[in-house]
């Protein structure tokens, strides 16, 4: 089962595509975190990443600050290994880290079962918010709730979101 | 809402009706020959079942909608639902990588722990 609302951030320290490692601490001045659980190959994932991108750098730059992960067995689907992550990243300008998690504790410890399944965290990195980034992943302009954006807007207000948990939508992450 | 009422909602930008309705009969004949049960989560079904619509539109065939369709394309029907590996993928971890067919002892469990 996923991580229940208000339960702690699972502690990581996990190597990005940046060529740093990063941790709870790398975060340690964000009003929110936002954890994507996801991968390179998942078709849901690629129908949500612009989206998911124009949300980073919009809250970004309100003080939330985001971090992809991809716990992906990549014996079983080599096109999650880290050497096609950093050209992911690259070509699609992720404006966050995107991160590997090769023994799958930190994806196991979030409870995340989908691909991209999201996992908000307060300012005292409790989750706030699990679920879709909105419910639509196959045309934004047709989503009706943007359960992402609606969460962040009212963590970083100091307020509870109005809906804490939504189901996620997307491929299965690949446990080994 | 009603599948019809739904499906008639979709059908303005993804799958048709037709489609759709192929996919529904199809596998609810697959579970009624008893090997496994459907993920026991509504939407998630649902969302798998509107990708396979999509896929047999776009493409002919019922292509899991968890995996890029032009790779599947290279693999003939291993990829085509119930896909080649979704017995293994049951196996291992209690439900198929699209999250639409799920083993009877996953399920309970499932229902276990919501109960919970």
């Amino acid at each position: 089962m996923a991580l229940s609302i208000g339960s702690a951030c699972p502690p990581f320290d996990l190597p990005g595509t940046d060529g740093r490692a990063h941790s709870l601490a790398s975060f340690a001045d964000a009003k929110a975190l936002v954890v994507v659980v996801s991968c390179n190959h998942c078709p849901h994932v690629v129908a949500n990443e612009a989206r998911l991108v124009d949300i980073a750098r919009d809250y970004g730059m309100k003080g939330a600050a985001f971090l992809a992960v991809n716990a992906n067995d990549a014996a079983r689907y080599p096109d999650d290994d880290m050497a096609h992550m950093k050209t992911r990243a690259k070509d699609r300008g992720f404006p966050f880290p995107y991160v590997r998690d090769d023994s799958q504790a930190f994806v196991r410890a979030l409870g995340a079962r989908f691909t991209p399944e999201v996992f908000v965290f307060d300012g005292a990195r409790a989750l706030r918010y699990h679920g879709r980034i909105d419910d639509n992943e196959r045309d934004v302009t047709r989503a009706r709730s943007h359960d992402l954006r609606n969460a962040l807007d009212a963590i970083l207000a100091g307020k509870a979101p109005a809906v804490e948990e939504t189901n996620a939508l997307g491929c299965s992450v690949k446990w080994k | 809402m009603t599948d019809e009422r739904r499906d008639a909602e979709r059908a303005e930008h993804a799958a048709s009706a037709a489609s759709l309705a192929k996919v529904r009969k199809f596998v609810a004949s697959y579970v009624a020959k008893g090997a496994y049960e459907l993920y026991p989560e509504p939407e998630v079904v649902e969302n798998v079942v509107v990708g396979l619509a999509e896929n047999l539109e776009a493409h002919g065939k019922m292509y899991c909608p968890c995996a890029p369709v032009e790779d599947s394309k290279t693999k003939g029907n291993d990829m085509v639902c119930p896909c080649t590996p979704h017995h293994a993928d049951i196996a291992r971890q209690g439900y198929c990588d699209c999250a639409l067919f799920a083993s009877r002892d996953f399920v309970a469990a499932e229902r276990l722990a919501k109960k919970k």
